[in-house]
Formats: C-alpha cells, structure tokens, sequence
C-alpha cells in the first residue's frame, strides 16, 4: 500500500497521543490513590461505592445515637443510684422510728430527716439534661414532671408515658429514659404518709401505718432497682452494638477500598508499562519523521 | 515526426510531469488537495509522446466511506465531550450529592436525640439549606448545558448553510469552466469534495452526483440541502413542545420553516448534540427532579402529620419547581392546562415526559417519552386528568388530535428549597406530644431507607443509579468512539493512500523526471548534432 507522507504523521502522532493518553491516565490514578476517579472508569463500581458510603453513613448517625442515648441513661442511672440510697435511708429512719423507745422528740427529727429525704427525692425527680430537658416527664420535657400545686404537701406528675425512643442500630430502637411515674410510682405519697404519722401528737406512733409504708417504700425499692436494672441492660447493649458496628464499619471501609481505590503495585507496573510505551512512541515519532529521501538528494 | 520533434515533446512532456510533481510536493500538507498523475500516452502515429491528462486521483467510493465514517465519528465525539462534563460532575464523591442527603439525615438523627434543642433544629436547616443549594447547583450545571447545547446548534447551523452554500457555488463555478474550456478544474473539484468531507463532520449527509458532475447534498432523509447551484438553509428554531430547547427546522424548496424531528440528523457534531441532549441531559435533570420531588414530598408529608414547637399543625418544609406543560401550537381547542404532583400517587411519578394526544370526546393517549410506554387515558368530568404522579387541569376539553408536553420533574430541583427559617417551626412530634416527641422526625429518618422513589427505590439507590447510568453512557460512547475512531483512521489511511502525496515517491519522480528532461534534451542535442553533420557534409 502506499504509504502518504500525511498518513505516515497522522498515525505517529496518533499512537502518541494515545500512549501519551494511557500514561496520564495511570499518573492521574496514582496521583489520587483512586482507581475510579469518574463513574465511567467503573460505572459499576461507582455506583456501589455510592450506597456502601450511605451504608456507612447510616452506621456513623447509628453510632451518634449511641453516643447521645448513652448519655441520657448514664445520667438517669445515675440519678437513680442516688434515690435508691434515698429510699435505703427512709427505710433505716422507719425502721428506727417504728422502735418504741423512740422519744416523741427523736420521732420528729426522723419525720424532719425523712421531708429532706422527700425533698431530695423531688429534687431528683426533676432532674435536667445538659440542655435544660427533663429526664423523666416523657414527651414533656420542658416543664418539671412532678409539681407540688401551692401551699399543699402532695406532689403529682405532670409528664406523660410516653419514652423517647432513638434508633442506636438499624433494627433497633432504644428507650433513652423512663418516665416519671414508672420510676417513682406513689413514694412521695408513701414518705408524706410516714411524715404525717410520725409528727402526730401522741406518745405511741402508729405501727400499723408505719409497718405500710415500711413495706410501700421496700415496694418503691424494688421497682427503683428494676428501672435501674433495666437501664444498665441498655448500657451493656449499646456496648455490645458498639463492637459489632465497628466491625462493620470496617468490612464497609474495606468494602468501599476495593471498590474506588487503587492497588499500587499495579498501578506502578502499568506506570513503568506505559512510560516505555511513550518513549517508544516518540522514538518512533522521531525516527519516521526524519526519513525522507530527499536528504538523499545532493 | 523528426529526431529534434520527437525530443521537444519529450521535453515538453518532462516538464509537464515535473510541474504536476512540484505541484503535489508544494500541495503535501494542503487539506482536501488530491495528488495527481500526469497520464503520458503515444503521440499518434508519430513516434513522439504526449500528456494525455493530469489526473486527479480520487476514489468516490472511498471518498463516501470515509465522509460517513467521519459522521459517526464526529458525533460519537461531541456526544462524549458533553457526556463527560456530567460524567466529571459526579465524579468527586466527597463533594456529591449522596454526602450531602446523608447529611442532613444526620442532622435528621441528631433532632431525634434532641427535638426541641435549638442548636440541633439550627443544624437541620443548615443541611436542608445545603442540600437544597447543592441540588440546585448541580441542575444549573445541567440547564447551562441545555443552553449550551442551544448555542452549539446555532454555531453549527450556521457553518454548514455556509458550507452548503459554497457547494452550491462551486457546483455553478465548476460548470462555467467546464463549458468554457472543456477542462476538468481539479482545483475546483478538491474544494468541493474537501466541502462534503467538512459537511459530514457536522452532519450526516447523503451525496448524489447528478450527470456525474454537478453534486447534489441532502438531509438523511433526501430533503435537498444542495440541488444544483441552489442551497437550502437550515435553522435554529423553538422547539414546538418546550419553550427552552432549541431545535433544527427546514425550509426547503417549499420555504415553510418546520421543526426536524429530534432523531433526523444522528451524525456529525449536530447529531452528537442532539442524542446527547435527548438521551443522556433531559434523562439526567430528569432522575435528579425525580430525586428531588420524592424527597421534597416525603418530607413535607411527614411535616404535615404532626405539630410544630408552637402547638401549630407543620407547614412544609420544601419547595420544589412544578410540572412543565406545553400545549403544541398547532391545537384546533384554545384548551390551556397546568399540571401539579399527584402527592396521593408520588409512587408512580417517573423521570419521565410524556406526550398526551387527544381524540375525542376527551379519551388521550399518554406517551411516555423515555420509554415509548403508550397508555390510554380519559378526561374527568372536572376536566382533570390524573397519571404517572401527576394530575393535570385543563381549562376545557381539548379537541381531536390536541397536543400536550408534559415534564413532571425537568425544573423540580432547580426549584428546590428551603422554605422554614423559624427554628419553631420545625416538626418533630405527633399533635400534642409535647416537646420532647420525636416521633416525627424518627421516621423523617426512617425516609433514607424507604423506597421513597418512584416506589421502589431509596434515595441513595435512586442517586447510584444516576452515577451508574451516566458511568455506563459515557464509558460505553468512550468505547464506541475508539472502535469508530478507528475505522475512520483506517479509511483515511486508505483514503491518503490514493490521494494523498508521499514525499519520497515525489523525489524519486522529481529524479527520475528529471532524468527524462535531460535525455530528451540529449535527443535534441543529438538531433542537432547529426543536423550539423549533415550541413557540414557541404563543406
């Protein structure tokens, strides 16, 4: 065939080009440390790489969850340590109390030890978060959820039953407190019965009434250890969520790395491949252009 | 025939051969120039030589191989050079789309924690601010292209009625030589044929040679482009059936300017532009208006469900661009139409448009657009019509063979936006559930995974196979333009090879004809010699 001086420079530059083309691309890979720099490099790919980092996302808002339910029971498990010793103490006061040696005068600091006991326990009841919300008045949480209505001595909750709940894992939804009413039950109504029998005027107290709220506030107890109970459960399941979702997030990090990223040691082979591959070219380029008969010609 | 005749043609015939040489050496790197030959015959009967012709060596078989070769070509490249800025545009994956919807999800999950904080409500509009700004962005990157696309044709259309038009006048020249000097002006004929080369890397176009002289240049079709010495412009026009794209229309001998048809020009830069624009950028704005809508109504929905801080029912939270509707200009009934999404039905909104075609009585056939899907509809008595996602008002009943375009979601993302700035107003709870109800926004970030679009697709799934579809167009076209390039680099290789100038055959002519010239001059010389001899006799 013959061979146009045109063609003969058309196809040196061509090759060039495309090996030229080849060798940046494989610079440009090595460069970003990414083997899919566009989607069209490996649509495939590309595409997994964009629900792998949702999946990853998912697992870090999982884990910001985590972080923030923690916190709330650590504080009401906390809290709750508190009113068990509270409620350990007002049981010790009647059983002090129920004693028939007690003077009628010593009855009265036990009554004025157990209103501060029932002080502290509101005080308690109405405990905030870092952001000023109530722990355990359920939904409301802007206002405290036990109130004592003016000049009385008989405390209510105000909150509702119902618990935030905050999704800590995918299929999971966690309870971050308990309400009010749940963890307290009827204990201010207990202590402000034992108060008011205690300060009654007499020499003999009412043992029948005491030995009540002795077993009301054991009752009280119970149930303050069952929340507790309850909570550090949630505590040791968020743990436990916590290693398996790193773990996943490790198998979707090296999930999304094989899928986007470049194995270098290849990429530094085709490197070294398309370098020779270039300076062939250009060699070639070089050695086309500069044979013309006419040089012949003297 | 004398010794010193014979020489003479000789001589005259080197020098003719030297000439054409020089002509193609000077000529090597000319485009469109074809090499000649000097064509050297007997002279009849007496004994010496003469030039029959100069000849032009060009094949018209090869010479259309390649044109149309070069067609596809030139469109698979302009197709891939639009198709690739989509593709760069979704290349980077920290800066996508896909981080900032997992963004404000995440500052969805940070309000379950925290409903009626204010720093955490502060957060979610931040990121419904970003991602709304983001989708609009990434439309506006796409609109610019619809409009560059619009002022490509424009370029285009105006370079090839110019070529069309130097057809047309070369055709005219080439005839006036030939009848006036009866030769055959190769120079004329490089131009044309160098035009038809230059025409086809814009568009396809059929070339008839008519009397094996004049050319005749038509759309693919056989409408005349070309017909004799009259050329037949085209133009940039607005399309019928959207107000915004701009499209090919053709006059011809009748002169009434109408709209082409979309797909009748596929070769060339223009058909480039157009396949891309049909078939990858309306698909692209489409998907991400579609994106748009199902995350806009889901949200909003739940928004409305419950109530917000100040004890109000929640009012919607974005806004998203509404339905496009086209009636054609052509319509018998004066019928107008406006179209809203059919909130009740998002699940069938589709990033799709749709052509509706009336016939009596208000029965229509919907044509889905995207997938040539024909479905048959009918008018209620309200006048309304209800598909696909959306519900369409028309103002009276269209008449037979009325035409709508519909686009349900083309301008929803660049409509996208935030509409709540009132930190209170964000809905995180059920009607009286109270400050710290998060039952709303737990299921706000239940949406993420929700088949939410197109009822069968998450958000991510659905904005993954946007990355998907586009990676796939462009690496298939990539890979289709490398085949093709191929060919076309082959066929101008066969093609060079008959027409185009090889230097060193040109020096070892300009050799071997200058040897010729200096033998004939010798045959003169001889000549000369023996006529002196023969004068000398007489001394």
């Amino acid at each position: 065939m013959r061979i146009s001086t045109v063609t003969m420079f058309e196809q040196s530059l061509n090759s060039l080009n495309r090996q030229q083309g080849e060798f940046l691309k494989v610079g440009q890979q090595i460069a970003s440390g990414r083997r899919v720099v566009n989607p069209s490099d490996d649509p495939l790919a590309a595409s997994r790489a964009v629900s792998v980092g949702q999946s990853i996302s998912s697992v870090e808002q999982f884990a910001s969850a985590r972080v923030s339910v923690r916190n709330s029971l650590s504080q009401g498990e906390s809290v709750l340590n508190s009113v068990s010793d509270s409620l350990v103490r007002a049981k010790t006061l009647l059983v002090q109390a129920s004693s028939d040696t007690l003077s009628p005068v010593d009855r009265q600091s036990v009554a004025a030890e157990l209103r501060g006991l029932r002080e502290g326990l509101l005080g308690q009841a109405n405990t905030t978060d870092g952001n000023g919300r109530y722990l355990f008045g359920g939904f409301k949480d802007s206002a405290p959820p036990f109130e004592r209505p003016n000049g009385s001595d008989t405390i209510t909750y105000q909150g509702d039953s119902n618990v935030r709940v905050q999704r800590v894992d995918g299929f999971r939804e966690m309870p971050v407190s308990d309400t009010g009413d749940k963890i307290f039950g009827d204990i201010f109504d207990t202590l402000q019965t034992a108060i008011e029998a205690l300060e009654a005027e007499g020499q003999q107290v009412d043992h029948e009434s005491l030995r009540e709220s002795m077993r009301k506030v054991d009752a009280s107890f119970d149930n303050v250890l069952t929340v507790r109970a309850s909570m550090g459960a949630r505590l040791n399941e968020l743990d436990a969520i916590d290693t398996v979702a790193g773990n996943r997030m490790l198998s979707y990090q090296q999930t999304l790395s094989q899928l986007v990223d470049l194995d270098y040691a290849e990429a530094i082979t085709e490197y070294s491949l398309r370098q020779v591959g270039l300076q062939a070219a250009q060699r070639a380029y070089v050695d086309v252009q500069g044979l013309s008969l006419f040089d012949y010609l003297r | 025939m004398s010794i010193f005749n014979i020489g003479i043609s000789g001589l005259n015939v080197a020098q003719s051969a030297l000439t054409t040489t020089s002509k193609n050496i000077s000529n090597v790197y000319t485009p469109g120039y074809n090499r000649e030959v000097t064509i050297i015959g007997e002279a009849a009967g007496q004994g010496g030589v003469q030039v029959n012709e100069t000849q032009r060596q060009f094949d018209r078989f090869v010479s259309d191989q390649l044109n149309a070769a070069t067609s596809q070509s030139s469109a698979l490249a302009s197709y891939e050079k639009q198709i690739s800025q989509i593709d760069n545009l979704l290349a980077d994956g920290d800066a996508g789309l896909a981080p900032l919807m997992q963004n404000f999800f995440a500052a969805v999950q940070d309000l379950t924690g925290a409903p009626s904080d204010p720093a955490t409500r502060q957060g979610l509009l931040g990121a419904a601010d970003m991602l709304t700004s983001q989708f609009r962005s990434f439309d506006g990157y796409l609109s610019d292209m619809q409009q560059g696309v619009n002022s490509q044709l424009r370029d285009e259309v105006s370079q090839i009625n110019t070529l069309t038009g130097q057809v047309a006048d070369l055709n005219r020249e080439i005839a006036l030589v030939r009848g006036r000097t009866g030769e055959v002006p190769n120079g004329l004929l490089n131009q044309r044929d160098h035009l038809v080369a230059k025409l086809s890397e814009h568009m396809d176009v059929r070339l008839n040679v008519q009397d094996g002289r004049s050319y005749s240049v038509t759309l693919p079709d056989g409408q005349p482009l070309v017909n004799g010495q009259k050329a037949y412009a085209l133009e940039v026009i607005r399309a019928p059936n959207d107000p915004q794209r701009e499209v090919i229309g053709y006059g011809g001998p009748g002169g009434k300017v109408q709209p082409l048809s979309e797909n009748a020009i596929r070769g060339g830069t223009v058909g480039g532009l157009m396949t891309f624009r049909s078939e990858a950028l309306d698909r692209v704005q489409n998907q991400l208006g579609q994106l748009t809508v199902s995350l806009g109504v889901a949200v909003n929905r739940l928004q409305g469900q419950g109530e917000d801080l100040n004890g109000d029912p929640g009012e919607p939270f974005f806004a998203m661009g509404s339905p496009q509707v086209n009636a054609y200009p052509g319509n018998q009934s004066s019928s107008t139409a406006t179209a809203k999404i059919d909130v009740d039905n998002i699940d069938q909104l589709l990033a799709a448009d749709y052509t509706l075609r009336f016939n009596a009585g208000g029965s229509v056939e919907i044509t889905n657009k995207t997938t040539g899907q024909r479905s048959a509809g009918q008018l209620d008595g309200d006048n309304t019509l209800s598909f696909g996602g959306v519900t369409m008002s028309f103002s009276e009943v269209p008449g037979s063979g009325d035409r709508f375009e519909v686009q349900p979601v083309r301008r929803a993302a660049r409509g996208f936006e935030n509409l709540i700035s009132d930190l209170g107003k964000i809905v995180t709870g059920e009607p009286g559930g109270g400050s710290g109800d998060n039952r709303i926004a737990l299921k706000m970030q239940r949406l993420q995974d929700e088949p939410i679009v197109g009822g069968n697709a998450s958000l991510t799934q659905a904005y993954s196979g946007i990355v998907n579809e586009v990676g796939n167009r462009t690496s298939v076209v990539q890979a289709n333009l490398e085949a093709r390039q191929g060919i076309t680099d082959q066929l101008r290789a066969v093609q060079q090879s008959e027409s185009g100038v090889s230097l060193d055959e040109e020096a070892a002519n300009l050799l071997r004809f200058q040897q010729f010239y200096a033998a004939n001059a010798r045959v003169i010389d001889t000549a000369s010699t023996i006529f002196d001899t023969l004068l000398g006799l007489r001394n």
